[in-house]
C-alpha cells in the first residue's frame, strides 16, 4: 500500500470557554491514501467537523488550542505550517465542500465569478481562461446550459445546483483531497443521491481522495472504501465499509447499525435506539466515553480509556473486545 | 416571487435600481429632494436679493414688493435665505455623513473583523460616549471653539460617528461568520481580499441606508443646535437660525416661521423616504421580488 497523503495522528483539540476547557477532540487518528474515499461518521458534536476544519487550519485560535497531535499532509505537519503556505494548500491541494449550499456562495457575485476566483487564486490564468474553465467545470458536475448559467447569481440556482457549483469550485484546481462536510444534509433526499454520485464519480475519475463527513450511514455505505466512526472526540472504530456493516465491533457502532431503519423487516418492531445522550465534553471524560450508555460496560470502562486496538485490517476501541467470548457473541 | 426579468440575470445593482424605482413613495421623496436641490442651486442666482441684504420691506407677505416668499423682521428676502439655508444644511449634512461613515467603516470594520480586545475597547468607548447627551456635546464644542462652519461640522460628527461605527461593526460580524466567507477562506483566498471582496460588499448595504438617515439626522441636529443658539448664528442663513428668529412672529406673521419650517420638514422627510426605499431595495432577501 502506498504512503497515506493525509495522516491525522492522535489529534487533540481543546476549546477554552468561559465555563472551562472543552476537550472536543481527544485523540483522533485517521489515514487517507491517495484516491481513497473515507467516511467519517458520528453524531452531532462528536468532533467530525472540528477534525476536518483542523486539517485546513480553519478553526479559530483562540478559542481553540492544539495541545497534542499532528496532521501530516504529505509528511508536513499542517498544524505548524505558516498561514501563508496553508493558503496555498487550501483550495489548491485540499479543498472543501460545506454543508449548506444556500449560504456557502457569496450572494453578490455570479457563480462563474466565484469559480473563476478560486481558479485564479491558485493558477496563473487570464480572466477569460478562468471563465472558460469555470464553464467546463460546471458542465462536468452536470449543470445544464452551463454557458448561460455561469453568469447567474446564487439566488437563481436551486439547492442541488448550488451544491453542484460548490463541487465544481472545489474540484476546479485539481485538488488531491476533497473534504466534504455533510455535503447532502441540507438537500432533498432525491438530490442527495445525485450529489453523492457526482462526488464519487469525479473523485474516482480524477483520483481525488475524499474525506466524507456525515451522520447518515446510508450516504457512506454506497461510496466509501473505509469508514471511521467518531464518538465524543475519539475515533472508536475504523474498518472497510463492508466489514463495518456486516460485523461492527465496538458496541457504539453496533448500536448505530441497529438504529438504521430497514425496509425489508416484516415484523413491525420498534426501531432500536441507543439510550442516553453523548457526554458533555467540558473538562474531558475519564475512561471510555461511551461507557455510561453501553450495555456491556464493565468497571474498567469507567476509568481507563481503551486503546484503538488492531483487529486485522480494522480497529476498535473497546475493553470487552479483549475477551474472545465477547467478540464471538457480538453478532 | 420572481420579477418580470426572471431568466435574465441582473447584476445586484441593476436589481436594486429596478426595485427602488418600483417604490412610489421613495420616488416622491426623490422628486421633492430634486426640487429642493434645484432650488438650492439656482435660487440664489435667480433671486434679486442676497441672503443678508437688508431692505426697507419689513415683514411683508409672500408675493409683495417683488419678494416671492416675503421678508423677515430685518427686511431680508425669505426666498433667498431659505434656498441658501437648504444649501447650507445639505452641505453640512453631507460632510458630516461622509466623515461619520469613514470613521464608522474603519473603526466598525476593525472592531467587527478582529473582535477580541480591539472590539471591546472600541465598543466600551462607544457605550461611554453614548451616555453624553448630544446637545451637551454641541454646547461644549461650540462654547469652546465658537460657531464657525467646521466647528458645527465637528460637533455633529462627534454626535454621529458612533451609530455608523456600531452598525458597521454588527454588519461585519454577521457577514464574517457566514459560510461563504468560511468557504472563501477554505479556498485559500487572502485575508485582505476576503475583507474587501467578500465581507465589504455584503456589509455595506445597511450603511447605505443609514447614510440617508444620518443625512436627515444631521440636518435636523444642525437646526436644533441653531435653534438653541449653539450652532450657526445670525446672520448665517441656516434653516434653524431662521426658525429660531421667527418665533416672535408666529401669531402675527406665521409665514416667517412656516416657510423655513416646512422646507426643513420636506427636506428631512424626502431623505427619509429615499432611505426607506433604499432599505427595501438593498435587502438581498428581497432580490427578484417586486
Amino acid at each position: 500500500m502506498s504512503e497515506p497523503i493525509l495522516h491525522i495522528d492522535d489529534l487533540h483539540v481543546n476549546f477554552n470557554t468561559s465555563d472551562g476547557v472543552v476537550k472536543a477532540i481527544n485523540g483522533a487518528s485517521l489515514k487517507l491514501n491517495p484516491g481513497e474515499i473515507v467516511g467519517l461518521v458520528g453524531e452531532s458534536g462528536s468532533g467530525k467537523s472540528v477534525t476536518a476544519m483542523s486539517v485546513l487550519g480553519l478553526v479559530p485560535k483562540p478559542p481553540a488550542t492544539y495541545p497534542m497531535g499532528r496532521i501530516l499532509w504529505k509528511g508536513n505537519d499542517l498544524l505548524t505550517t505558516p498561514e501563508r503556505d496553508l493558503r496555498e494548500i487550501r483550495g489548491g491541494e485540499i479543498s472543501m465542500i460545506f454543508q449548506d449550499p444556500m449560504t456557502s456562495l457569496n450572494p453578490v457575485y455570479t457563480i462563474g465569478h466565484q469559480i473563476s476566483e478560486m481558479i485564479r487564486v491558485h493558477q496563473r490564468v487570464s480572466v477569460k481562461k478562468a471563465h472558460e474553465l469555470a464553464i467546463e467545470m460546471m458542465e462536468l458536475v452536470g449543470v445544464p446550459k452551463a454557458k448561460q448559467r455561469v453568469d447567474d447569481y446564487p439566488h437563481q440556482f436551486s439547492g442541488g445546483m448550488r451544491q453542484r457549483a460548490m463541487i465544481a469550485m472545489a474540484l476546479s484546481c485539481n485538488p488531491e483531497l476533497l473534504i466534504a462536510d455533510e455535503p447532502t444534509t441540507a438537500l432533498d433526499v432525491t438530490i442527495q443521491a445525485q450529489i453523492i454520485e457526482i462526488i464519487e464519480k469525479l473523485a474516482r475519475e480524477r483520483n481525488v481522495a475524499v474525506l466524507l463527513i456525515t451522520h447518515d450511514l446510508g450516504v457512506v455505505a454506497g461510496v466509501c472504501d473505509r469508514i471511521s466512526v467518531m464518538y465524543a472526540g475519539r475515533i472508536v472504530e475504523e474498518a472497510p465499509v463492508d466489514e463495518l456493516f456486516e460485523r461492527p465491533l465496538m458496541p457504539y457502532t453496533w448500536g448505530l447499525m441497529r438504529s438504521i431503519p430497514k425496509m425489508n423487516s416484516k415484523i413491525r418492531t420498534k426501531l432500536h435506539t441507543i439510550p442516553g445522550s453523548p457526554p458533555n465534553l467540558l473538562g474531558g471524560i475519564e475512561g471510555c466515553a461511551f461507557a455510561s450508555r453501553c450495555d456491556f460496560a464493565i468497571e474498567k470502562c469507567e476509568s481507563v480509556v481503551p486503546e484503538l486496538a488492531d483487529f486485522g485490517g480494522r480497529a476498535a476501541r473497546c475493553h470487552r473486545l479483549e475477551e474472545k467470548s465477547f467478540q464471538e457473541n457480538l453478532n | 416571487m420572481r420579477g418580470e426579468n426572471s431568466g435574465v440575470s441582473l447584476s445586484y445593482w441593476q436589481d436594486v435600481r429596478q426595485r427602488f424605482f418600483a417604490n412610489k413613495i421613495s420616488i416622491i421623496g426623490l422628486l421633492i429632494l430634486v426640487i429642493l436641490v434645484i432650488l438650492a442651486i439656482f435660487g440664489p442666482i435667480v433671486s434679486r436679493y442676497s441672503s443678508d441684504e437688508l431692505t426697507a420691506d419689513i415683514l411683508v407677505g409672500p408675493f409683495q414688493n417683488g419678494h416671492w416668499l416675503g421678508t423677515d423682521d430685518l427686511g431680508r428676502d425669505i426666498f433667498t435665505r431659505v434656498t441658501d439655508g437648504i444649501r447650507l444644511s445639505l452641505t453640512v449634512a453631507l460632510i458630516v455623513t461622509l466623515i461619520s461613515v469613514l470613521v464608522g467603516v474603519s473603526l466598525g470594520g476593525i472592531a467587527g473583523y478582529f473582535g477580541g480586545w480591539v472590539d471591546n475597547l472600541i465598543s466600551r468607548f462607544i457605550d461611554t460616549w453614548q451616555v453624553i447627551p448630544f446637545v451637551l456635546i454641541g454646547f461644549a464644542v461650540i462654547s469652546v471653539f465658537g460657531s464657525s462652519f467646521w466647528i458645527v461640522v465637528l460637533a455633529l460628527v462627534l454626535t454621529g460617528w458612533y451609530s455608523t461605527t456600531r452598525l458597521f461593526r454588527a454588519s461585519v460580524m454577521q457577514v464574517k461568520s457566514l459560510d461563504y466567507v468560511e468557504a472563501a477562506r477554505a479556498s485559500g483566498v487572502k485575508t485582505s481580499r476576503i475583507i474587501l471582496r467578500h465581507i465589504g460588499p455584503n456589509a455595506i448595504p445597511p450603511i447605505i441606508v443609514v447614510l440617508a438617515f444620518t443625512i436627515a439626522g444631521s440636518i435636523l441636529s444642525e437646526s436644533v443646535y441653531a435653534f438653541l443658539g449653539v450652532g450657526f448664528r445670525e446672520p448665517t442663513p441656516s434653516l434653524g437660525v431662521m426658525i429660531s428668529g421667527s418665533r416672535n412672529y408666529l401669531t402675527d406673521k406665521p409665514f416667517v416661521f412656516f416657510i423655513p419650517g416646512s422646507v426643513l420638514v420636506l427636506l428631512t422627510l424626502s431623505i427619509v423616504l429615499i432611505g426607506d426605499g433604499l432599505r427595501d431595495a438593498l435587502d438581498p432577501k428581497m432580490r427578484g421580488s417586486k
